[in-house]
Protein backbone atom coordinates (compact mmCIF):
# COMPACT_ATOMS: atom_id res chain seq x y z
CA UNK A 1 0.00 0.00 0.00
CA UNK A 2 1.63 3.47 -1.28
CA UNK A 3 1.21 6.39 0.94
CA UNK A 4 -0.44 8.33 -2.37
CA UNK A 5 -3.46 5.69 -1.58
CA UNK A 6 -3.43 6.38 2.40
CA UNK A 7 -3.23 10.38 1.60
CA UNK A 8 -5.97 10.26 -0.82
CA UNK A 9 -8.37 8.38 1.58
CA UNK A 10 -7.74 10.83 4.29
CA UNK A 11 -7.92 14.01 2.13
CA UNK A 12 -11.24 12.41 0.50
CA UNK A 13 -13.07 11.67 3.76
CA UNK A 14 -12.10 15.10 4.94
CA UNK A 15 -13.73 16.38 1.64
CA UNK A 16 -17.14 14.49 2.26
CA UNK A 17 -17.39 15.53 5.63
CA UNK A 18 -16.97 19.12 4.71
CA UNK A 19 -19.64 19.23 1.77
CA UNK A 20 -21.86 16.73 4.02
CA UNK A 21 -21.85 14.10 2.03
CA UNK A 22 -22.30 11.48 4.76
CA UNK A 23 -23.77 8.73 3.21
CA UNK A 24 -20.42 8.70 1.39
CA UNK A 25 -18.61 8.78 4.05
CA UNK A 26 -20.25 6.05 6.11
CA UNK A 27 -19.52 4.01 3.47
CA UNK A 28 -15.71 4.44 3.81
CA UNK A 29 -16.07 2.64 7.22
CA UNK A 30 -16.19 -0.89 7.79
CA UNK A 31 -19.02 -2.88 8.92
CA UNK A 32 -17.14 -3.18 12.03
CA UNK A 33 -16.01 -0.05 12.27
CA UNK A 34 -15.44 2.18 15.18
CA UNK A 35 -15.16 6.32 15.88
CA UNK A 36 -13.60 7.68 19.33
CA UNK A 37 -13.10 10.72 20.50
CA UNK A 38 -12.03 10.47 23.49
CA UNK A 39 -12.39 12.51 26.79
CA UNK A 40 -8.89 11.74 28.73
CA UNK A 41 -5.38 12.59 27.56
CA UNK A 42 -3.86 9.12 26.54
CA UNK A 43 -7.37 7.37 27.78
CA UNK A 44 -6.50 3.37 27.21
CA UNK A 45 -9.51 2.28 26.35
CA UNK A 46 -13.34 3.14 26.49
CA UNK A 47 -15.37 1.11 28.28
CA UNK A 48 -14.61 2.46 32.45
CA UNK A 49 -14.31 5.91 31.33
CA UNK A 50 -16.77 8.05 29.39
CA UNK A 51 -15.69 9.46 25.96
CA UNK A 52 -16.95 12.61 24.36
CA UNK A 53 -18.18 9.76 21.43
CA UNK A 54 -17.70 6.31 21.40
CA UNK A 55 -19.87 4.73 18.16
CA UNK A 56 -19.81 1.23 17.18
CA UNK A 57 -21.00 1.26 13.53
CA UNK A 58 -24.69 1.22 14.07
CA UNK A 59 -23.92 4.08 16.62
CA UNK A 60 -22.32 6.17 13.79
CA UNK A 61 -25.19 5.44 11.36
CA UNK A 62 -27.60 6.89 13.91
CA UNK A 63 -25.02 9.79 14.11
CA UNK A 64 -24.90 10.33 10.47
CA UNK A 65 -29.14 10.10 10.15
CA UNK A 66 -29.30 12.71 12.62
CA UNK A 67 -27.05 14.80 10.88
CA UNK A 68 -29.70 14.65 7.72
CA UNK A 69 -33.01 14.59 9.88
CA UNK A 70 -34.78 18.03 9.45
CA UNK A 71 -36.02 18.42 12.78
CA UNK A 72 -32.86 17.59 14.66
CA UNK A 73 -32.64 20.32 16.82
CA UNK A 74 -28.93 20.38 17.42
CA UNK A 75 -28.58 20.19 13.81
CA UNK A 76 -30.68 22.82 12.10
CA UNK A 77 -28.82 23.69 10.79
CA UNK A 78 -25.78 21.03 10.27
CA UNK A 79 -22.59 22.88 11.02
CA UNK A 80 -20.46 23.68 8.18
CA UNK A 81 -16.91 22.98 8.73
CA UNK A 82 -13.28 23.10 7.27
CA UNK A 83 -11.33 19.92 7.82
CA UNK A 84 -7.66 20.31 7.58
CA UNK A 85 -5.00 17.13 7.78
CA UNK A 86 -1.63 17.40 8.03
CA UNK A 87 1.62 15.59 9.27
CA UNK A 88 0.22 11.82 7.82
CA UNK A 89 2.60 8.90 8.81
CA UNK A 90 2.20 5.49 8.60
CA UNK A 91 3.35 3.91 11.42
CA UNK A 92 2.58 0.33 11.27
CA UNK A 93 1.29 -1.70 8.74
CA UNK A 94 0.43 -5.81 9.48
CA UNK A 95 -0.17 -6.68 6.22
CA UNK A 96 -3.87 -6.47 6.37
CA UNK A 97 -4.34 -3.22 8.37
CA UNK A 98 -2.33 0.05 8.33
CA UNK A 99 -1.73 1.92 11.45
CA UNK A 100 -1.95 5.99 10.24
CA UNK A 101 -1.03 9.25 12.40
CA UNK A 102 -2.26 12.64 11.33
CA UNK A 103 -2.90 16.04 13.01
CA UNK A 104 -6.42 17.37 12.19
CA UNK A 105 -7.35 20.99 12.53
CA UNK A 106 -11.15 22.12 11.95
CA UNK A 107 -12.95 24.95 12.06
CA UNK A 108 -16.95 24.37 12.67
CA UNK A 109 -19.20 26.83 11.90
CA UNK A 110 -22.69 27.54 13.10
CA UNK A 111 -25.53 29.73 13.99
CA UNK A 112 -23.19 33.03 14.23
CA UNK A 113 -20.49 30.81 16.21
CA UNK A 114 -17.42 29.64 15.10
CA UNK A 115 -14.77 26.75 16.92
CA UNK A 116 -11.55 25.90 16.51
CA UNK A 117 -10.72 22.37 16.64
CA UNK A 118 -7.46 20.58 17.03
CA UNK A 119 -6.67 17.13 17.07
CA UNK A 120 -4.21 13.97 16.61
CA UNK A 121 -5.86 11.40 15.05
CA UNK A 122 -5.53 7.89 14.45
CA UNK A 123 -6.64 5.73 11.70
CA UNK A 124 -6.68 2.39 11.59
CA UNK A 125 -6.96 1.38 7.46
CA UNK A 126 -7.90 -2.07 6.13
CA UNK A 127 -6.84 -3.65 2.77
CA UNK A 128 -10.72 -5.21 1.76
CA UNK A 129 -11.62 -5.56 -1.83
CA UNK A 130 -13.18 -2.22 -2.39
CA UNK A 131 -10.04 -0.41 -1.70
CA UNK A 132 -8.76 1.00 1.68
CA UNK A 133 -11.73 1.25 4.53
CA UNK A 134 -11.63 2.92 8.18
CA UNK A 135 -11.70 0.24 10.57
CA UNK A 136 -11.43 2.41 13.24
CA UNK A 137 -11.00 6.19 13.85
CA UNK A 138 -9.59 8.08 17.13
CA UNK A 139 -9.49 11.85 17.55
CA UNK A 140 -7.80 13.32 20.39
CA UNK A 141 -8.70 16.82 20.93
CA UNK A 142 -6.27 19.03 22.40
CA UNK A 143 -9.48 20.46 24.54
CA UNK A 144 -11.00 16.97 25.16
CA UNK A 145 -10.96 17.45 28.91
CA UNK A 146 -11.91 21.51 28.93
CA UNK A 147 -15.33 22.43 29.70
CA UNK A 148 -17.19 22.26 26.20
CA UNK A 149 -20.17 23.54 24.88
CA UNK A 150 -21.93 20.21 22.85
CA UNK A 151 -20.25 18.85 20.10
CA UNK A 152 -22.89 18.38 16.91
CA UNK A 153 -19.52 18.46 14.13
CA UNK A 154 -18.18 15.33 12.63
CA UNK A 155 -14.27 15.39 13.23
CA UNK B 1 -43.53 14.92 21.01
CA UNK B 2 -41.59 12.66 18.72
CA UNK B 3 -38.00 12.34 20.76
CA UNK B 4 -37.09 8.37 21.00
CA UNK B 5 -39.44 7.59 18.60
CA UNK B 6 -42.08 7.01 21.51
CA UNK B 7 -45.69 8.03 20.72
CA UNK B 8 -47.50 10.86 22.71
CA UNK B 9 -49.93 8.75 24.22
CA UNK B 10 -46.52 7.47 26.49
CA UNK B 11 -45.18 10.82 27.19
CA UNK B 12 -48.96 11.82 28.61
CA UNK B 13 -49.29 8.60 31.06
CA UNK B 14 -45.95 9.24 32.33
CA UNK B 15 -45.82 9.69 35.64
CA UNK B 16 -44.19 13.18 37.06
CA UNK B 17 -44.49 13.75 40.62
CA UNK B 18 -42.61 17.16 42.62
CA UNK B 19 -42.50 17.15 46.54
CA UNK B 20 -41.97 20.34 48.38
CA UNK B 21 -38.59 22.06 48.71
CA UNK B 22 -38.25 22.00 44.40
CA UNK B 23 -37.73 17.87 44.33
CA UNK B 24 -39.09 15.78 41.74
CA UNK B 25 -39.21 12.36 39.44
CA UNK B 26 -40.36 10.78 36.60
CA UNK B 27 -41.60 7.32 37.06
CA UNK B 28 -43.68 4.92 35.75
CA UNK B 29 -40.97 4.86 32.97
CA UNK B 30 -38.06 2.83 32.09
CA UNK B 31 -40.14 -0.32 32.64
CA UNK B 32 -42.40 0.27 29.58
CA UNK B 33 -41.04 -2.34 26.85
CA UNK B 34 -41.22 -0.32 23.97
CA UNK B 35 -38.53 1.67 25.37
CA UNK B 36 -36.46 -0.27 27.81
CA UNK B 37 -36.01 -4.26 27.08
CA UNK B 38 -32.76 -4.39 29.40
CA UNK B 39 -34.70 -5.33 32.79
CA UNK B 40 -34.38 -9.08 31.19
CA UNK B 41 -30.42 -8.73 30.39
CA UNK B 42 -28.43 -11.59 31.26
CA UNK B 43 -26.41 -9.09 33.11
CA UNK B 44 -28.97 -7.37 34.53
CA UNK B 45 -30.55 -10.43 35.89
CA UNK B 46 -27.18 -11.58 37.28
CA UNK B 47 -27.16 -8.51 39.17
CA UNK B 48 -30.30 -9.29 40.48
CA UNK B 49 -29.19 -12.39 41.65
CA UNK B 50 -26.32 -11.10 43.46
CA UNK B 51 -28.59 -8.24 45.13
CA UNK B 52 -31.10 -11.23 46.39
CA UNK B 53 -28.10 -13.34 47.57
CA UNK B 54 -27.04 -10.59 49.29
CA UNK B 55 -29.79 -8.49 51.17
CA UNK B 56 -32.96 -11.01 49.99
CA UNK B 57 -35.37 -11.44 48.00
CA UNK B 58 -37.95 -9.56 50.13
CA UNK B 59 -35.35 -6.27 49.82
CA UNK B 60 -34.28 -6.81 47.09
CA UNK B 61 -37.88 -6.70 45.01
CA UNK B 62 -38.47 -3.17 47.52
CA UNK B 63 -34.81 -1.66 46.18
CA UNK B 64 -35.38 -2.09 42.12
CA UNK B 65 -39.07 -1.76 42.49
CA UNK B 66 -37.99 1.57 42.83
CA UNK B 67 -38.94 2.84 38.99
CA UNK B 68 -37.35 6.42 38.39
CA UNK B 69 -36.37 8.02 35.66
CA UNK B 70 -35.15 11.46 35.75
CA UNK B 71 -35.20 12.82 39.56
CA UNK B 72 -34.26 15.93 40.39
CA UNK B 73 -32.84 16.94 44.18
CA UNK B 74 -33.37 20.78 43.90
CA UNK B 75 -31.40 22.64 42.65
CA UNK B 76 -28.85 20.72 41.15
CA UNK B 77 -28.38 17.43 41.12
CA UNK B 78 -30.66 15.64 38.99
CA UNK B 79 -29.46 11.64 38.71
CA UNK B 80 -31.08 8.46 36.64
CA UNK B 81 -30.96 5.82 39.45
CA UNK B 82 -31.06 2.86 37.01
CA UNK B 83 -28.42 3.68 34.98
CA UNK B 84 -26.23 4.93 37.63
CA UNK B 85 -25.73 8.25 36.22
CA UNK B 86 -25.14 11.28 38.69
CA UNK B 87 -25.32 15.21 37.12
CA UNK B 88 -24.30 18.19 39.19
CA UNK B 89 -25.57 21.46 38.08
CA UNK B 90 -23.50 24.34 38.38
CA UNK B 91 -24.68 27.90 37.02
CA UNK B 92 -22.17 29.94 36.53
CA UNK B 93 -23.99 32.98 34.55
CA UNK B 94 -27.05 33.50 33.63
CA UNK B 95 -26.32 32.14 30.41
CA UNK B 96 -23.12 29.46 31.20
CA UNK B 97 -24.25 26.44 33.17
CA UNK B 98 -21.83 23.67 34.30
CA UNK B 99 -22.95 20.14 34.18
CA UNK B 100 -20.95 17.20 35.52
CA UNK B 101 -21.89 13.79 35.19
CA UNK B 102 -20.52 11.14 37.24
CA UNK B 103 -21.40 7.26 36.46
CA UNK B 104 -21.56 4.72 39.65
CA UNK B 105 -19.81 1.50 39.65
CA UNK B 106 -22.48 -0.46 42.17
CA UNK B 107 -20.38 -2.61 44.45
CA UNK B 108 -20.59 -6.24 43.49
CA UNK B 109 -22.18 -5.98 40.60
CA UNK B 110 -21.26 -7.39 37.19
CA UNK B 111 -18.47 -5.90 35.45
CA UNK B 112 -20.45 -5.59 32.72
CA UNK B 113 -22.91 -3.48 34.20
CA UNK B 114 -20.34 -0.89 34.63
CA UNK B 115 -18.81 -1.09 31.17
CA UNK B 116 -22.55 -0.34 29.86
CA UNK B 117 -22.93 2.33 32.57
CA UNK B 118 -20.39 4.26 30.93
CA UNK B 119 -21.43 3.28 27.20
CA UNK B 120 -25.34 4.93 28.08
CA UNK B 121 -23.47 8.01 29.64
CA UNK B 122 -21.27 8.11 26.28
CA UNK B 123 -25.31 7.85 24.64
CA UNK B 124 -27.16 10.41 26.85
CA UNK B 125 -24.76 12.46 28.86
CA UNK B 126 -21.50 12.89 27.03
CA UNK B 127 -20.67 16.37 24.99
CA UNK B 128 -21.42 14.77 21.78
CA UNK B 129 -23.86 12.40 22.84
CA UNK B 130 -27.09 12.71 19.75
CA UNK B 131 -29.76 12.92 22.83
CA UNK B 132 -27.74 15.51 25.05
CA UNK B 133 -26.17 18.14 21.92
CA UNK B 134 -30.25 18.22 20.94
CA UNK B 135 -31.28 18.88 24.57
CA UNK B 136 -28.58 21.15 25.21
CA UNK B 137 -29.74 22.97 21.78
CA UNK B 138 -33.43 23.44 23.43
CA UNK B 139 -31.96 25.22 26.12
CA UNK B 140 -29.83 27.31 24.24
CA UNK B 141 -33.01 28.32 21.96
CA UNK B 142 -34.99 29.23 25.26
CA UNK B 143 -31.95 31.63 26.37
CA UNK B 144 -31.98 33.53 23.43
CA UNK B 145 -35.50 33.47 23.77
CA UNK B 146 -35.40 35.66 26.83
CA UNK B 147 -33.22 37.80 25.71
CA UNK B 148 -35.92 39.01 23.31
CA UNK B 149 -38.19 41.84 24.56
CA UNK B 150 -41.44 39.88 23.08
CA UNK B 151 -42.51 38.02 26.30
CA UNK B 152 -42.41 39.31 29.74
CA UNK B 153 -43.23 35.98 31.13
CA UNK B 154 -42.45 32.67 30.74
CA UNK B 155 -45.22 29.86 30.30
CA UNK B 156 -44.83 27.30 33.12
CA UNK B 157 -48.56 26.47 33.29
CA UNK B 158 -49.09 23.49 31.27
CA UNK B 159 -51.45 21.18 33.58
CA UNK B 160 -51.69 23.78 36.13
CA UNK B 161 -54.69 23.16 38.24
CA UNK B 162 -54.89 19.61 37.28
CA UNK B 163 -51.98 18.00 39.21
CA UNK B 164 -53.10 15.63 41.66
CA UNK B 165 -52.54 14.75 45.54
CA UNK B 166 -51.02 11.67 46.35
CA UNK B 167 -50.40 10.10 49.89
CA UNK B 168 -46.72 10.40 50.24
CA UNK B 169 -47.15 14.08 50.21
CA UNK B 170 -46.00 14.40 46.76
CA UNK B 171 -48.27 15.96 43.89
CA UNK B 172 -48.14 14.43 40.63
CA UNK B 173 -49.05 15.40 37.31
CA UNK B 174 -52.33 15.06 35.49
CA UNK B 175 -50.33 14.13 32.61
CA UNK B 176 -46.60 13.11 31.77
CA UNK B 177 -46.34 16.67 29.94
CA UNK B 178 -47.35 18.67 32.85
CA UNK B 179 -44.94 21.41 33.94
CA UNK B 180 -45.71 20.36 37.74
CA UNK B 181 -42.16 20.00 38.06
CA UNK B 182 -41.32 23.66 37.02
CA UNK B 183 -43.96 25.41 38.99
CA UNK B 184 -42.35 23.24 41.50
CA UNK B 185 -39.24 24.42 41.52
CA UNK B 186 -40.00 28.36 40.85
CA UNK B 187 -42.46 27.82 44.37
CA UNK B 188 -39.07 26.46 46.15
CA UNK B 189 -36.90 29.42 44.91
CA UNK B 190 -39.48 31.91 45.70
CA UNK B 191 -39.47 29.81 49.46
CA UNK B 192 -35.94 30.33 49.68
CA UNK B 193 -36.05 33.97 48.78
CA UNK B 194 -38.60 35.17 51.01
CA UNK B 195 -39.04 33.09 54.00
CA UNK B 196 -37.77 34.60 57.20
CA UNK B 197 -33.73 32.43 57.84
Amino acid sequence: MSRPDVDQLLVREAWLLDHQRLDEWLGLFTDDAVYWVPLQMDQAEPFTTASLIYDDRRLLEIRVRQTQHPRAHARVPAPRTVHQVTNVQVVADDGRELTVTSSLVMIEYRKERQRVWGGLVEHRLRRTDAGLRIAAKRVDLVNSESELCGIACLF
Amino acid sequence: MLQNGAPPELWESTGLWAAPYGHSFMGDYHTDSRLVTALDHPVFREYRTALERRVGAEAAARILGVSRWNSIVYPSCSFMSQFRQLRIVQPLAVDRTLVSAYSFRLGGAPEQMFRDTVAFANVVNGTGSPVLTDDLEVYERAQHGLTTARSDWVYLGRGHGSDLPDEHRTWRGKTGTSEIHIRNQLAAWVRYLTDEP
